[in-house]
């Protein structure tokens, strides 16, 4: 006999932070003052590539205020990059050497007591160079005797990552219909609405802390480390609140450096930010990828194989680079059985703005290709694209030989209630010219497995202390960057503890205060990695607790002890609990006074190469084009998608509705516009994310899986979503005006050409 | 450059500073007041995160000078709620519907949907998207946010 | 992105705006509300080490209408309050209209139409409905003060019939004639909330189910916002119907010029002239 006791899982709690974010109490890096600060800036080069014959900073030294002036002279050159596993892979210095990638490599910094005088300053820094030849796009850096980006790579290419299964051959010869299309994607920008910012100082025992605008403290700590000489436990980093990252904020920055250098120079704290000019202009962006994808069908739409070529565009540097060639290949076989596959990702430099990750990391390019070519292969086949898409899905217990096993799959459901919600059958039937529906779907992984971090620490790590007070702290590494990891860490912990969300106190973004460690926000990796740690220590606590109930009960020892509602208690005596704060009481007396404390971890191992568990969703796009204009109107978005257990679902829907809103912008307004090297568009003015005014209407329904590498069931809400959007758009073009988009963003344009072509 | 003494009467609280003329009014109330709620997302006037109101009207300070608000009324986010242990309805209702993620916007989005309210108590969702125009948002889509508004208008209370 | 040093001059009567005008002639940089100036001197794009700021010099901020003199709207009255003027709703939908798909709230509520003018911006939005109203710029300077046509005003980007010392202390719109309606469209393919790719004003008057005079202008299709004169001509004298908007949008594309910009192809803004006149006149005839 169980009872049912109240749960917490499921639960819409809104955030703990809310309230100092709505009354603006809240600090990020920028909001942080220090007695006797300076302020810094950054001198970034005007040139695409070249070498830098010689820097005088004389003038800029010799003006008044300016404290500390630093070029790639001054610092050791310590080449870093977050793919420690393979150092070849790291190939970034703070400040440029004696060559300059692209336009806005950093060159040097200067520390001044005001932002106006070392913004000054940096007019002043007088940089002789000698230009060079730079290659713009792939097909440009791969073209025989192309100028090369890096002395090492004299090909461009910085490296290939393969994935081979199943005869690929024989499938493709025995397919009845074989599809081959090259699609190609624009670079965008996360957008983040706080620009990046650093504060550094170094403290009285001389170990440097550093506050930062980032989403992997961890990574932090140890790249400022390794590139200043220093010892990690010799540098501290605080993440206050963060605006924002998607991505964007999971490397170590120039900036960053240089702020510490030059805070250990004058012994002054320094703090520098990046203008949104700078963001935009040479700020990490979403990979431009070259897709050229080969896929064969039998006539009753069954995949037999499929052959998928990428080039990335990875700008100056390898950043996240590697990662991305990996992922976009398996996110181009991860939806459907794909019995035979053959993968080759070629991450090419070229001397525009290093690519970076970017929510849904490889996946947004992937799909749009995979999702666009499987509609075109359901016309050409006459099968319905969602009965296609039901024919190949994935389920539960598939496995992608040699990379991963799929241990939950709502897609098939996914697939037949957004059909439903959508109305697909009779809105396809009926639609009038310039109106269309289209669909597409996404998986994603919940946290990466591979450690190219080269972490010698678990993945994650939760702390939790209980206290005879009847709360809790737990302290973790795990960084919200506004997705909401502080609302849903303590959510898991009051829930295992039989706490309220408020008896929970979080300690979180300090390298200094919290357990070794977290790899930190990216890959959708949060609630399940440090949800299963915080659940690790919640565990070992309820251990301690447990015998204490049990001795102080007399229970049997068949019986079964849970939390709930504050007290702890036999399952089969839910009335005769002991209050939480009185069993603590009395652990800590039998413990001897010690505090009752207890540090959970994990780390994924034995689940492949790719990510313990996956998500699905599909999202059915409803648009209106205007056949004068070719202006896309969305007028509304379906989306079904299973994300395993939905622990809050309000904080679900939010991550649903923000992934519209960037999906959006990535299939329609956004794009940066590149010319030899140079983004012309560097405000927001020309840089267009959707208003409030822009969004469609939008439904969705979560189908519940039970993941059981999750907490509680749970796995990734967060990037897939970003994902299917953009094909889904693409595809209800296609269906309003015949137009198929190759390439993105869809332009009127092109639209409207169509329309002419097929007029005359 | 000279610099001018300027008063700003910010949330009713009169402040005499020694200002540069080309401070804006956002860099004087972040750095000098250390009123750091208003947010710098863009310093262009494209993003609306510095909303602040300018004697009840909003405006981003970043465009701002500090010198244009001499002897002005100037009402920030920290201005909004009527007691320190109570919230304005907008900033409840923008808690309570989970309107805020990373909450970069949120001092923006609040000052906008305050002057709306006050302005036009009873506007409709579609007012509400035109008002918040001005203010982008990474994270929520606007959806949680519109709703937040909406719930303090007339038409949601009777 | 920082503002450079400059004098911030607060002049409190008209005669010391010209004073200041001559003192930093060529160096001086006349301000209202600020949201075109203050960007473009943080970006770069334009520089001045003094600058004049008009909100303190009386009168300037002046707003009336009446049935013989029309709108009169002064340098320093803010976009916001024109818009939502109730004259302004009632006889100048097309400038209502403009102003409020012109910027966002914040912006609206700071700058003015004057400084919307002065800029001088190919796509500034405001001035293709007041050249449709047929819009006169009063300049002021120590020589004296002149009506200069709107249609004379613009010279090139950012160009203007200003000269050293001058100012525009206000615009007078006339009111329009029985009969006479303009309406504004404007064309931004990305989102509701952004600068114009394409923008046009038309106005026409209809006696007795004729076109008795069309007005089109054209703005973001050359250096300066532009007068269709051809396809005025095509409607001067027509009885409206579908076939006569087929024709003058055909007309008023051969008429424009535009260039490719990061926006659009400058064959696309020419298509997009040919569908706004159309549904301009359209939407005319419809509230007829």
């Amino acid at each position: 006999m169980s009872h049912t006791r109240d749960t917490l899982i499921g639960k819409s709690v809104p955030r703990p932070d809310a309230v100092a974010k709505v009354t603006g109490a809240a600090q990020y890096t920028d909001d942080i003052s220090l007695p006797n600060m300076l302020h810094g800036a950054l001198l970034r080069s005007p040139h695409a590539h070249a070498f830098i014959r010689k820097i005088d900073t004389s003038r800029a030294r010799a003006l008044a205020g300016v404290k500390c002036v630093i070029t790639g002279q001054d610092v050791p050159a310590v080449k870093y990059g977050n793919w420690r596993l393979v150092p070849a892979l790291q190939d970034e210095t703070a400040l440029a050497t004696d060559r300059v990638r692209f336009i806005g490599d950093e060159i040097a910094a200067v520390a001044a007591i005001d932002r106006e005088t070392a913004e000054r300053a940096v007019e002043l820094i007088e940089v002789e160079y000698e230009e060079l030849p730079g290659v713009f796009t792939v097909e440009e850096a791969l073209a025989e005797g192309a100028p090369a980006v890096h002395e090492e790579h004299q090909d461009n290419i910085s490296l290939t990552r393969d994935i081979d299964y199943g005869n690929v051959e024989r499938a493709l010869s025995e397919a009845d219909l074989v599809l081959e299309d090259t699609f190609s994607t624009h670079p965008v920008s996360h957008v983040y609405m706080e620009p990046c910012s650093v504060v550094a100082r170094t403290d009285t025992d001389g170990r440097l802390t550093v506050w930062t605008s980032t989403q992997t403290p961890y990574y932090i700590q140890c790249l400022l480390a390794r590139t200043l000489g220093v010892r990690e436990n010799d540098v501290r980093v605080i993440k206050p609140h963060v605006g924002g990252g998607f991505g964007g904020k999971m490397e170590l920055r120039p900036w960053e450096f240089a702020a510490a250098w030059m805070a250990r120079q004058t012994g002054r704290p320094v703090k520098i930010t990046i203008d949104r000019q700078q963001e935009l202009a040479a700020g990490r962006r979403r990979h431009p990828v070259v897709i050229t994808s080969k896929i064969g069908f039998k006539k009753d739409g069954t995949i037999t194989g499929k052959e998928v070529t990428a080039r990335l565009d990875g700008g100056a540097y390898n950043g996240m680079g590697p990662t991305a060639t990996f992922l976009i290949g398996n996110f181009s076989a991860m939806l459907y059985k794909v019995p035979a596959y053959r993968y080759r990702g070629i991450y090419v430099y070229t001397n525009n703005p290093p690519a970076g990750a970017m929510r849904g990391f490889g996946a947004p390019q992937a799909l749009f290709a995979g999702e666009m070519q499987m509609n075109r292969a359901a016309e050409a086949l006459g099968i319905d694209p969602i009965e296609l898409r039901l024919r190949n899905a994935m389920e539960t217990g598939d496995e992608i030989p040699g990379v991963a096993r799929i241990s939950s799959c709502g897609l098939r459901t996914c697939l037949e209630e957004v059909r439903t919600l959508s109305n697909w059958n009779e809105r396809r039937a009926a639609s009038a010219p310039g109106e269309g529906l289209g669909i597409a779907c996404y998986s994603f992984i919940s946290g990466g497995v591979f450690n190219w971090f080269n972490t010698k620490y678990p993945f994650s790590s939760a702390e939790v202390k209980v206290f005879d007070d009847g709360t809790a702290q737990l302290t973790t590494l795990a960084a919200d960057i506004g997705q909401g990891s502080d609302l849903i860490l303590p959510q898991i912990l009051a829930e295992e503890l039989g706490l309220r969300v408020e008896d929970i106190r979080l300690v979180t973004g300090d390298t200094a205060a919290c357990p070794q460690s977290d790899l930190g926000t990216w890959g959708s990796r949060v609630t399940l990695m440090a949800g299963n740690a915080v659940r690790d220590a919640a565990k070992k606590i309820k251990d301690e607790l447990f015998k204490v109930v049990s001795l102080k009960l007399g229970l049997n020892v068949i019986h079964e002890i849970e939390c709930g509602h504050g007290t702890i208690y036999a399952k089969s005596k839910p009335g005769k609990g002991i209050p939480f704060a009185e069993v603590v009481q009395m652990a800590q007396l039998a413990n001897r006074g010690e505090p009752i404390r207890a540090t959970g971890y994990y780390t994924p191992r034995d689940v492949g190469l790719v990510s313990p568990a996956f998500s699905f969703g599909a999202q059915v796009a409803d648009v209106r084009v205007d056949l004068d204009t070719g202006v896309v109107e969305v007028a509304g978005m379906y989306t079904v998608h299973d994300c395993g257990t939905e622990l809050n679902p309000m904080a679900v829907e939010g991550q649903l509705e923000g992934s519209i809103q960037m999906s959006l912008g990535y299939a329609l307004s956004e794009e940066l516009v590149m010319h030899r090297g140079r983004t012309l568009n560097t405000t927001l003015l020309d840089y267009k994310i959707p208003v409030a005014l822009d969004m469609p209407p939008s439904v969705s329904k979560t189908v519940e899986t039970f993941e059981p590498g999750g907490p509680f069931g749970a796995k990734e809400a967060g990037e897939g979503l970003a994902c299917p959007t953009a094909p889904a758009i693409a595809h209800a073009v296609h269906e309003a005006t015949g137009y198929f988009c190759r390439n993105l963003p869809i332009r009127p344009e092109r639209i409207l050409e169509h329309l002419d072509r097929r007029a005359r | 450059m000279k610099t001018r003494i300027v008063t700003l009467v910010v949330n009713g609280d009169e402040h005499s500073l020694a200002v540069k003329p080309n401070r804006t009014l956002a860099e004087v109330l972040r750095d000098d007041l250390r009123l750091t709620g208003t947010k710098v997302g863009c310093e262009t006037g494209d993003c609306g995160a510095c909303t602040v109101l300018l004697n009840g009207r909003p405006v981003n300070s970043c465009l701002t000078l500090a010198i244009e608000a001499d002897a002005q009324e100037v009402r920030t986010i920290e201005g909004i709620a009527p007691s320190g242990t109570e919230l304005h309805r907008v900033q409840r209702a923008f808690v309570e519907h989970g309107a805020i993620q990373c909450g970069f916007c949120t001092p923006g989005m609040v000052m906008s949907s305050v002057h709306l309210l006050e302005r036009a108590p009873d506007a409709t969702e579609e007012d509400i998207r035109h008002e918040l125009g001005g203010n982008l948002c990474r994270c929520t889509g606007y959806t949680k946010i519109v709703g937040a508004v909406s719930s303090c208008t007339s038409r949601c209370r009777p | 992105m920082r503002l450079p040093d400059f004098d911030f001059h607060v002049p409190t009567s008209l005669e010391e705006v010209f004073d200041l005008l001559d003192e930093h002639a060529g160096a001086a940089m006349l301000m209202a509300g600020g949201t075109d100036v203050l960007p473009s001197l943080k970006l770069g794009r334009r520089t001045c080490s003094h600058l004049i700021w008009l909100k303190r010099v009386p009168g300037l901020d002046g707003l009336a209408y009446d049935d013989t003199e029309g709108l009169n709207i002064g340098a320093t009255a803010l976009l916001e309050d024109v818009r939502v003027f109730p004259a302004t709703r009632e006889h100048y939908v097309a400038l209502s209209d403009a102003i409020r798909d012109l910027a966002t709230p914040q912006t609206r509520a700071k700058g003015t139409v004057v400084g919307n003018i002065c800029n001088a911006s190919p796509c500034a939005d405001t001035a293709t409905p007041l050249l449709v109203y047929g819009a006169r710029v009063r300049i002021s300077s120590r020589r004296g003060t002149r009506d200069v046509p709107l249609e004379d005003f613009f010279r090139g980007p950012r160009r203007t019939a200003l000269e050293l010392g001058d100012i525009v202390e206000r615009i007078l719109v006339p009111k329009p004639a029985p009969g006479e309606r303009a309406v504004f469209l404007k064309f931004s393919p990305r989102s509701k909330v952004d600068i114009a790719a394409v923008n046009v004003s038309v106005g026409i008057r209809l006696v007795g189910g004729i076109i008795e005079r069309a007005r089109v202008f054209l703005g973001t299709v050359a250096p300066t916002p532009v007068r269709a004169p051809r396809t005025e001509a095509v409607l001067a004298g027509a009885r409206p119907d579908l076939r006569l908007f087929e024709r003058a949008s055909g007309t008023a594309r051969e008429e424009c010029a535009p260039i490719t910009d990061h926006r659009a192809t400058k064959e696309y803004k020419t298509h997009m002239v040919g569908v706004l006149v159309r549904r301009a006149l359209e939407r005319l005839v419809v509230q007829a």
